[in-house]
C-alpha cells in the first residue's frame, strides 16, 4: 500500500466503482448502493451534465403495456411487450441478443416509472406520447439521473475524472487508474467491482453527440481483455446541421421535421430532389417511425457519396416552396413545442434558433448533413450484464447486443435498464469478496503509457492527430463504404496508432488542468475503437442495418447472421464471429436485396405504431 | 476578415507579467464562428498550450460549463457568436479559483 501511495496522488478504496455520469452509470450507481455497497462514481465531466445521455432529442419509453404499469391511462395496451421485443429484433437485422432484448423489454416498467419520478422531484417535465413513450429534453433526463443519485445515500461523485485504464490483477478487474483533470494528479480507484457505463465511440468529424464519447470504456475493456462486437454498425442521424458554424451539429432540423412540424422538399446540392427518388412506401415508413434515419441515410448517403452532395457534404432542406400560411402553421407548433421545454420560443436545447426560423421564412436552405449519433458496437455482455472479465461489468451504449445493426427503440431506456442491472450484478460481487489488491507493476506499466506525452519530442500535437483520424474515419469508414475506401482507411488508421501516437508531443509542459494531455488519452481509446470497426466493416462483406457497402449491397442471412468480435491478443487485433441467442425468433434464412428492400418486408403486415406527430393543444393541456 | 483575441495568461509568462496574449485569428466570411471555435481554432493552430474549459462539452449550451466571462459579461463560450471584426477579450469566471489561464474552479 505504501508503494502504491508513492506513485499516485491519491488512492480512494470502494466497493463498487462506476465509471460515467450519464443515465446508465446514474442507475448502476443508485441499485449498488441500495444493496448496501459502497458506491464511488468516477466521472468525465459532471454528474448529469455529461455524456449522450443529455445529448438525446429526447424521446424514451417502451410499449404500451411497459407504459400502462407506470400509470399512464392513456398508453395503448394493443402495443404489447412481445411486439416490442419483435420490433427490436427486425429492426436489428437479427443480430440482436435475444435474451437481452427481452431483459430490456421485461426490465423498463419499473426503470421508466422510477425515472419519471426523479424528474418530476427535479422540476422536469414530461410529455406523454402515446402508444408508450414521453417526450422532453435531454437536459431533463439528465437532471432526472442526477436526482436519483442524489436521493440515493452511500454514493460518493467524483466528477471531472478521466480513467485511463482498468487494473488488473490476476485476470481480475480490481479498479481502474485515472486523472484528475483540474489537478492533474492521478488517482488510483480500488474496487471489488467495476462498471463501465462510459458510452461508445463517434470517430467521425460531424456528429451530433457530447465530446466525452471517445469510447474509452470500449477500449479500456478491450486492453484488458474483454470482447467487442458490432464495433462496424454507428448510427446517423439525417437532418443535422453542418453550417453555419455555429449551428453545425444540432439536431434541430431534424427534431422539426421528424415531429411533423415541417416538411422541407430535401434537394441535393446541384438542386435536384431527393425525396422524389425515395419509393413511396419507403418514404411513408421514413415519415411516420424511426426508419427515418436508415431510410434517409441511405438515399441521401447515395447522394452525398456519388458527388451531388452540398458544400460541406450534405443536403438542403429547401423552403422555397413553404407557401406562407403552411410556414405560418410550422412556426406556430414550433414555437409552442419550444416554449414547453425550454421557455422561450426559439430555443432548443441550449440555442438560439431564430436565425434558422428567419432563413426558413425568407426561403434561405438550410445545409444539413448525415451526423453520426450513436454507436451501437461495445463490449459484450451477458444478462447479469457481466464482461469475460471477473469484476467488470458494463451498461449502456458502451455495450453492445440489444440492437443488433441497427436501432428504432430507445437507447435511453437500455442505458436504465441494463444500468440497474449492473449495479446490482457488481454490489453481489462485491458483497461475495473480501478485498482485493492492485498490481503494482501493472499501474507502473499504465502511468508510464499515460505519461509518455510528456516526453514526446518533434511530433504532432493530440488535437491534430485527433483530427487526421477523423479525417480518415469520415473518407473511407462513413455512411457508405466499399473495399478499397476501407483498406486506405484501416492503413492510415495503422499508420497513425504506429507513428503518430508514440510520438506525440504537447506543447506546454504541466499536468495542470492540459488538456493536449487529456486529449492524448482519448485520441488512443478512440483510435482502437475506429480500427476495430474499421476491420470489422472489412469483413463484413454484405450490407446490414448501418453498415451499408456499395460494393456489397445485398443482406446475406446465409453467411453473414453472425456478430463480428474483437479481441487483443498479444499486442494485435484479433476478429472473430459468433452467432447471437435466439431465444424465441428464429434466424431468418436467404438474402434481401438490399438493406431497403429488408426494411419494407420488414414492416410488411406489421402493426404499425408511429409516435404521432405532436399536438399543440396536448402540449397546453400538459402545461397547465 | 480578422479578430482580435486577448487573453490573459495564468500564470503568466515571467517577461510580461501584466500584458494579454493577443491572437490574431482569420475567420471565414460569413461563418458565423463562436468563441469556443475561436479558442478551438487557436488552440489547434496558434497556442497548443492555451487553457480553456473543454473537456467534457456538449458544445449545444446544454452542459453549461463553458461559461467565461466575454468582453465583460459572462456567457457560454459555445453560444457567444463572435463579431467578424474587432476584438474579443475573454477572462475567466468571476469569483472562482484561477487553476490555468481561463479555466476556473
Amino acid at each position: 500500500m505504501a508503494q502504491l501511495e508513492k506513485m499516485v496522488g491519491r488512492v480512494l478504496e470502494t466497493d463498487v466503482l462506476v465509471i460515467g455520469g450519464g443515465g446508465a452509470g446514474a442507475t448502476a450507481a443508485v441499485a449498488a448502493a441500495r444493496a448496501g455497497v459502497k458506491v464511488t462514481m468516477a466521472i468525465k465531466g459532471a454528474l448529469g451534465r455529461s455524456g449522450n445521455t443529455i445529448m438525446s432529442a429526447a424521446v424514451f419509453g417502451a410499449d404500451g403495456e411497459s407504459a400502462f404499469d407506470c400509470g399512464e391511462r392513456k398508453a395503448d395496451r394493443s402495443f404489447t411487450r412481445e411486439l416490442l421485443f419483435e420490433k427490436i429484433v427486425k429492426h436489428g437485422y437479427y443480430l440482436s441478443e435475444q435474451d437481452l432484448v427481452q431483459q430490456y423489454v421485461e426490465g423498463a416498467a419499473p426503470r421508466l416509472h422510477e425515472l419519471l419520478g426523479w424528474g418530476k422531484r427535479a422540476k422536469q417535465r414530461f410529455m406523454f406520447v402515446p402508444p408508450g413513450s414521453w417526450a422532453t429534453s435531454g437536459k431533463a433526463v439528465g437532471l432526472a439521473c442526477r436526482q436519483g443519485v442524489r436521493e440515493t445515500p452511500g454514493i460518493e461523485v467524483i466528477e471531472d475524472v478521466i480513467i485511463c485504464d482498468l487494473l488488473v490483477n490476476e485476470n481480475k478487474v480490481v479498479g481502474a487508474l485515472g486523472v484528475d483533470v483540474y489537478a492533474g494528479e492521478l488517482l488510483a480507484f480500488k474496487a471489488k467491482a467495476v462498471v463501465l457505463s462510459s458510452g461508445g465511440y463517434q470517430p467521425f468529424s460531424f456528429k451530433c453527440t457530447h465530446g466525452d464519447t471517445t469510447g474509452d470504456g470500449i477500449a479500456m475493456a478491450y486492453r484488458s481483455g474483454a470482447e467487442l462486437a458490432d464495433m462496424e454498425f454507428l448510427l446517423f442521424l439525417p437532418g443535422v446541421l453542418l453550417a453555419p458554424q455555429m449551428h453545425r451539429g444540432s439536431i434541430f432540423p431534424f427534431v422539426l421535421s421528424a415531429a411533423g412540424l415541417f416538411a422541407p422538399a430535401v434537394v441535393n446540392g446541384t438542386g435536384e430532389s431527393i425525396t422524389d427518388r425515395i419509393p413511396h412506401d419507403l418514404m411513408k415508413m421514413a415519415q411516420s417511425s424511426e426508419w427515418v434515419k436508415l431510410i434517409y441515410t441511405y438515399y441521401w448517403g447515395k447522394e452525398i457519396a456519388g458527388g451531388k452532395g452540398t458544400p460541406n457534404g450534405g443536403v438542403y432542406f429547401d423552403f422555397s416552396r413553404l407557401s406562407r400560411a403552411r410556414y405560418l402553421k410550422g412556426a406556430l407548433k414550433t414555437a409552442l413545442l419550444l416554449r414547453f421545454w425550454y421557455g422561450k420560443n426559439w430555443r432548443y436545447q441550449g440555442e438560439e434558433m431564430s436565425d434558422l426560423m428567419e432563413m426558413a421564412r425568407r426561403g434561405v436552405p438550410w445545409e444539413v448533413g448525415l451526423s453520426n449519433q450513436y454507436s451501437l458496437g461495445g463490449v459484450i455482455v451477458d444478462a447479469a450484464m457481466r464482461t469475460g472479465l471477473p469484476g467488470l461489468f458494463a451498461a449502456g451504449e458502451v455495450t453492445s447486443g440489444v440492437f443488433g445493426a441497427n436501432r428504432l427503440a430507445r437507447a435511453l431506456t437500455e442505458m436504465l435498464v441494463q444500468g440497474y442491472q449492473a449495479g446490482k450484478s457488481a454490489a453481489e460481487l462485491a458483497l461475495q469478496i473480501g478485498g482485493v489488491e492492485i498490481d503494482v507493476d501493472h499501474l507502473a506499466a499504465i502511468k508510464e503509457r499515460i505519461l509518455r506525452p510528456f516526453s514526446g519530442r518533434g511530433g504532432s500535437s493530440p488535437l491534430a492527430i485527433r483530427a487526421r483520424l477523423e479525417a480518415t474515419a469520415d473518407a473511407g469508414f462513413g455512411f457508405l463504404r466499399e473495399a478499397s475506401g476501407l483498406e486506405a482507411t484501416l492503413k492510415e488508421v495503422e499508420r497513425i496508432r504506429n507513428e503518430e501516437l508514440p510520438q506525440a508531443t504537447l506543447r506546454s509542459g504541466g499536468r495542470v488542468y492540459n488538456y493536449e494531455w487529456i486529449e492524448a488519452i482519448q485520441l488512443e481509446n478512440l483510435i482502437t475503437c475506429a480500427e476495430a470497426g474499421v476491420r470489422s466493416a472489412l469483413m463484413r462483406r454484405e450490407s446490414r442495418g448501418f453498415h451499408l457497402r456499395s460494393d456489397y449491397h445485398e443482406v446475406d442471412h446465409d453467411i453473414w447472421l453472425k456478430r463480428i468480435v474483437v479481441r487483443h491478443h498479444n499486442g494485435t487485433m484479433l476478429l472473430g464471429t459468433r452467432s447471437p441467442v435466439f431465444t424465441s425468433i428464429p434466424p431468418p434464412t436467404g438474402r434481401h436485396e438490399s438493406v431497403m428492400h429488408y426494411a419494407v418486408e420488414c414492416e410488411r403486415g406489421v402493426k404499425h405504431f408511429g409516435v404521432s406527430a405532436v399536438k399543440p393543444t396536448s402540449m397546453l393541456r400538459s402545461q397547465r | 476578415m480578422t479578430l482580435t483575441v486577448k487573453i490573459r495568461r495564468s500564470p503568466p509568462p515571467e517577461d510580461r507579467q501584466d500584458q494579454p496574449d493577443i491572437f490574431q485569428v482569420p475567420l471565414p466570411p460569413a461563418a458565423k464562428w463562436t468563441a469556443l471555435d475561436v479558442l478551438n481554432y487557436i488552440q489547434l493552430h496558434l497556442d497548443g498550450s492555451l487553457s480553456y474549459y473543454r473537456h467534457s462539452v456538449c458544445n449545444r449550451g446544454v452542459c453549461a460549463r463553458c461559461a467565461a466571462t466575454i468582453n465583460g459579461q459572462v456567457r457560454l463560450l459555445c453560444q457567444w457568436v463572435v463579431p467578424p471584426h474587432g476584438e474579443l477579450v475573454l477572462e475567466p469566471l468571476p469569483g472562482r479559483t484561477v487553476v490555468r489561464d481561463l479555466v476556473g474552479r
